[in-house]
């Protein structure tokens, strides 16, 4: 990632901190307007200086619209609780469920848009080396990143077969069942060719000596840098003042 | 954990997320109103065992969760999953057409025991999505917020968690035995063939 931004430039378990820190902020606060009003902004303004607040602010209004919509639906409109806040025909609101809307999306929001936002500006390959140094195996990274590779592969197979299939006759169009049929011999194929594959993998790996005990070195060095220690710092003096100004104030 | 499970299953287990995901792709191609992605986990749980199964829900929702963070919680679900297929498979149940529909029915009442308390309690009683429409009719006409999830859960899921099941049993019959036989399960489905 050859991006400068403030955010990218962090080691990836400062910034892991961090959203952690802000997480457990929010489901101490117990007021919605700590999320709604505080986190969030911060988050649009730090996507903003990343440069990437259009794909960041797309991710996440389609993680997270339909779902509060519903929930504000359910917990406010739909689930009875004693005073009526507001009436119109049907449409009834109620004050208790209202409020529980409202802190329960909060922390859905604060959670969300951090995790979101950390894996938005870090580097997954920087991400796992940083988790190899705090002790996860280097199994556990090759699973995940050769999963990332896997997948947009897969999806392009699964277009071939699925044409390949069309041609010899199978339908993909039709009634439901017809297109339930079309399911399996589109799958399959896909399942066996790749675990054929499997073996040939783990005599290349095995080559490699990926699973013999030693020290693995890494083509990329990314270390904790001074600034990295500063913003840990500021994220626990900050926690804990925020502790002492809810709980003590 | 991984080192003990050798490297056919460590390398099974990006193919059976893969195919998680690209199970539901498919679905959407072919416009099916289904989700059926966690044919992966299941096949993952019959190949290898409970943990191997229990690995691929895990990485699935987390890696599905970088792009949609709400995910995230839902690994539990998935987990349980690969967890319940594990068990069944080493019980070699997923040999015969009969014991398949019992370990389809026993998969299909995890999700239930633990997606349910999951949407309720985390979510309060959506993870939003087209399903949700259900949840809400159930309320609007006057049922309890669980009730209504669980309604809605047995209505959405049930179809779906059966065909994957039987989907994982029709896979394992066309791979051929000696690829099988190399999955720490493996044996139990060539036995039956010989």
């Amino acid at each position: 990632m050859n991006r400068k931004g403030v955010l990218s430039g962090l080691y990836p378990m400062t910034k892991l901190t961090v959203v952690f820190f802000v997480c457990l902020s929010a489901f101490i606060a117990g007021d919605f307007r700590f999320g709604y009003f505080v986190v969030f902004p911060c988050l649009l303004i730090l996507a903003l200086l990343e440069g990437q607040f259009v794909p960041y602010a797309k991710k996440l209004v389609s993680a997270i619209v339909i779902m509060f919509l519903f929930i504000f639906l359910i917990k406010a409109c739909l689930v009875p609780s004693e005073t009526v806040l507001w009436r119109w025909g049907i449409l009834k609101i109620y004050e208790q469920g209202l409020a529980d809307a409202l802190s329960l999306t909060s922390i859905i929001l604060v959670a969300g848009g951090t995790i979101l936002l950390f894996f938005e500006t870090t580097d997954i390959e920087d991400f796992m080396i940083s988790l190899q140094k705090v002790g996860i195996s280097h199994i556990g990274s090759y699973v995940f990143l050769s999963t990332l590779q896997m997948i947009p592969d897969f999806i392009k197979k699964s277009k071939t077969i699925m044409q390949a299939q069309r041609a010899r006759g199978i339908e993909t169009e039709g009634n439901l069942l017809v297109r339930l049929k079309a399911f399996l011999p589109t799958l399959t194929p896909l399942i066996i060719s790749s675990i054929a594959d499997i073996e040939d993998k783990v005599i290349t790996m095995e080559a490699r000596a990926f699973s013999v005990e030693v020290k693995k070195t890494h083509l990329k060095e990314i270390n904790m840098a001074s600034r990295d220690k500063i913003v840990i710092g500021l994220a626990i003096l900050g926690f804990v003042l925020f502790l002492i100004w809810r709980f003590i104030l | 954990m991984l080192k003990k499970l050798g490297m056919m299953t460590t390398l099974l287990i990006p193919i059976c997320i893969a195919v998680n995901v690209v199970g539901g792709y498919i679905v959407t191609l072919l416009k099916l109103p289904l989700y059926l992605d966690v044919i992966g986990t299941i096949l993952a749980g019959a190949l290898t065992g409970p943990i191997g199964g229990a690995l691929v829900g895990l990485v699935t929702n987390l890696i599905t969760g970088i792009g949609n963070p709400v995910l995230i919680p839902f690994a539990v679900v998935n987990i349980a999953v690969g967890i319940v297929a594990g068990l069944c498979a080493r019980k070699g149940w997923f040999t015969t057409f009969k014991m398949t529909v019992v370990t389809s029915i026993l998969i299909w009442a995890i999700v239930q025991v633990t997606a349910v308390p999951m949407t309720v309690i985390l979510f309060g009683g959506t993870a939003g999505g087209g399903s949700s429409v259900i949840t809400s009719f159930f309320l609007a006409s006057g049922k309890g917020i669980w009730e209504a999830v669980f309604s809605q859960s047995i209505i959405v899921e049930t179809v779906d968690k059966l065909l994957a099941t039987f989907i994982v049993y029709f896979v394992i019959k066309r791979i051929p035995e000696s690829t099988l036989i190399k999955f720490n399960l493996g044996s139990r489905y060539v036995e039956e063939a010989a």
